[in-house]
């Protein structure tokens, strides 16, 4: 009864706009109050745990790289290095949006980061090149949904907060599923744009532009292959790696690309003061649910429940995938894991899936959901970049979704894509 | 005049808040950074590591936390489900954002009250790497909010009073993506 109130009380809060860490607080004093009060004196005890972490401290500073790389006149070099590697295909700006998105994401660990940039660069060269607006904003969001699959990946970062999986191994679990999707998209856009003429008459370019532009690319791609060795081979912690990300990304703003200039990185302090603040204090708050559903034993009620219908593991994991892609329809990333996470982690281990698989299918799941209306904050990007509505750039981007619909399946009935990896690291 | 005098006064006091609480988050983000880069390079360059290094940095990084949730506040960054109430008309969107300033005010006034009580009972206990006293780490819940509170109160009377738009000295994402456009 207790519990069912709460969960009432924090989907009426939700609807009326409460933001998600206060409703989950409201909904978790309402609990507390309606079955021991005394329960309140842990109150601040628990959202103090949550926020409590050195492996989190990760989640800032990856985000402050990506913010000193942005402001380092990093896009445009990615676009033209992504150019030289798809010149051999015979590829155009389509192709060019997926390589730059798997390369983007490796730094900035976001796919929304990754829309603005890459977006209010490439959407407009690409409608000036011939491409369809629809065509530029949905190639644009729907390959941006790789920024948070690749590692590293702020999400991950979270659900390895709530699940207590390794962040090395969660990274490398992330690793293939990410790669597959932009292969997948990078294999179809070259279809359709075959297919619709859409690709264009190879230009020359000099060996001086050749090795300049390698340079750049380069030099940024050794961050994400730096990040993912360090943390991966337990040579660094995630939070010791993205300290060593933040230095390598200043020294690359202020002395090799000579683009970063103080005020930005003062700007760039404040945004990562305020985006991380905005997830934490979910964490914090989250962790009063995570413990009033383990009073409760909610998971192991699910799971008994589950086990006894007899009902076969397929159809539950395809549950469960059903059940990530709506939720993303409606809830942010991060909140969403560090709601789903504490409930459905245990009952899918009743099931033999590991905690690393779990967490590659929400990450790969919830990426869905940022490209999806009504709340997804890639399309709201995207709209704002081109001026288009969001329903527009979904029916744009549906073809490519796909593709990351059939990864999610993939990595949900076959766990060696996101397992094998993390097994050799033993 | 009296009036106008007040309100020059009270929009002046909350702005000074704003900047004095945004560079106060620059800083911890800031040291953040820069302690977690020096104890790197002390560690695996000359093999020198300082256990309380990770507890300071734990605490700044906690403080970020509560005192950038509370200007979150003030400047709308907070995560929330707003399909909803998007789509509501203009007088039932200005009742839940109310009443949702309300629902963060007995959070925070909880959040209050029982960090009070926690400091008190365990308030003296020594932290284990650094040995300051437990209670001066807790202190950041009540203090931050305290400012939450603030702002809470600012957010419902901005409803009614013009109180001025907070100054975020950063772009969003979407700017960055319409500054590209141009």
């Amino acid at each position: 009864m207790e519990l069912s109130m709460m969960f009432f009380a924090l989907i009426v809060l939700l609807v009326i706009g409460v933001p998600i860490g206060y409703a989950i607080g409201s909904s978790g004093i309402l609990y507390m109050l309606m079955t021991n009060p005394t329960f309140l004196m842990t109150f601040p005890q628990r959202v103090w745990s949550g926020t409590e972490s050195f492996i989190i401290i990760a989640m800032p500073l990856f985000m402050l790289t990506g913010e000193l790389m942005n402001h380092s006149g990093l896009t445009r070099r990615l676009i033209d290095f992504s150019m030289l590697l798809v010149r051999p295909l015979g590829g155009g700006l389509g192709e060019v949006n997926v390589v730059a998105s798997m390369i983007f994401g490796g730094i900035s660990g976001s796919s929304v980061a990754d829309t603005s940039a890459l977006g209010s660069i490439l959407i407009p060269d690409m409608v000036k090149k011939g491409y369809p607006k629809k065509f530029a904003a949905g190639i644009t969001v729907a390959s941006s949904t790789i920024g948070m699959i690749i590692p590293p990946s702020v999400p991950m970062l979270m659900y390895a907060m709530v699940s207590g999986a390794s962040v090395g191994k969660l990274f490398l679990a992330g690793l293939i599923p990410g790669i597959l999707v932009g292969v997948t998209q990078l294999i179809l856009t070259y279809v359709i744009s075959r297919k619709r003429g859409y690709h264009p008459v190879k230009e020359k370019i000099d060996t001086k532009s050749i090795i300049k532009i390698t340079k750049d690319g380069s030099l940024a791609m050794l961050m994400p292959v730096l990040i993912i060795v360090t943390v991966s081979f337990g040579i660094a912690t995630a939070s010791e790696s993205a300290g060593i990300a933040v230095l390598y990304a200043a020294i690359l703003g202020f002395f090799v690309y000579k683009e970063l200039k103080w005020k930005e990185v003062g700007n760039a302090l404040k945004k990562t003061f305020m985006m991380s603040s905005s997830i934490m204090i979910i964490g914090g708050f989250t962790m009063i649910f995570t413990w009033i559903l383990a009073v409760e034993q909610v998971p192991v009620a699910i799971a008994s429940f589950l086990l006894n219908s007899h009902i076969p593991s397929w159809m539950v994991f395809l549950f469960l995938d059903i059940l990530i892609l709506v939720l993303g329809t409606f809830l942010d990333v991060t909140p969403c894991i560090l709601l789903i996470s504490p409930i459905l982690l245990p009952v899918m281990q009743q099931f033999g899936m590991s905690e690393l698989q779990f967490g590659a299918i929400i990450i790969v799941g919830l990426a869905i959901g940022l490209v999806t209306p009504p709340v997804g904050m890639c399309l709201n990007v995207a709209s704002k970049i081109c001026n288009m509505e969001i329903v527009e750039i979904f029916r744009g981007a549906l073809p490519f979704i796909i593709c990351n619909i059939v990864v999610l399946l993939l990595i949900t009935f076959v766990p060696a894509f996101s397992m094998w990896l993390p097994s050799l690291m033993g | 005049m009296h009036e106008n005098g007040k309100r020059d006064c009270m929009n002046r006091c909350i702005l000074g808040l704003d900047k004095a609480l945004s560079i106060f988050g620059k800083a911890l983000v800031g040291v953040l950074a820069c302690g977690v880069i020096i104890s790197v390079i002390l560690r695996y360059v000359f093999s020198i590591a300082f256990v309380s290094s990770e507890e300071l940095l734990t605490m700044v990084f906690v403080a970020t936390t509560f005192f950038g949730a509370a200007l979150g506040l003030r400047e709308n960054e907070h995560i929330a489900v707003n399909s909803f109430t998007d789509k509501m008309p203009e007088k039932a969107k200005r009742v839940c954002s109310i009443l949702a300033q309300v629902f963060i005010i007995i959070v925070s006034v909880f959040m209050i009250y029982f960090s009070i009580r926690m400091i008190q009972k365990v308030g003296k206990v020594p932290s284990p790497a650094t040995r300051i006293p437990r209670g001066f780490y807790y202190g950041l819940m009540p203090v931050s909010f305290v400012i939450t509170i603030f702002y809470a109160i600012v957010n419902i009377l901005k409803l009614y009073v013009p109180i001025a738009e907070p100054v975020k000295g950063y772009k969003e994402d979407f700017e960055l993506g319409l500054e590209g456009e141009a």
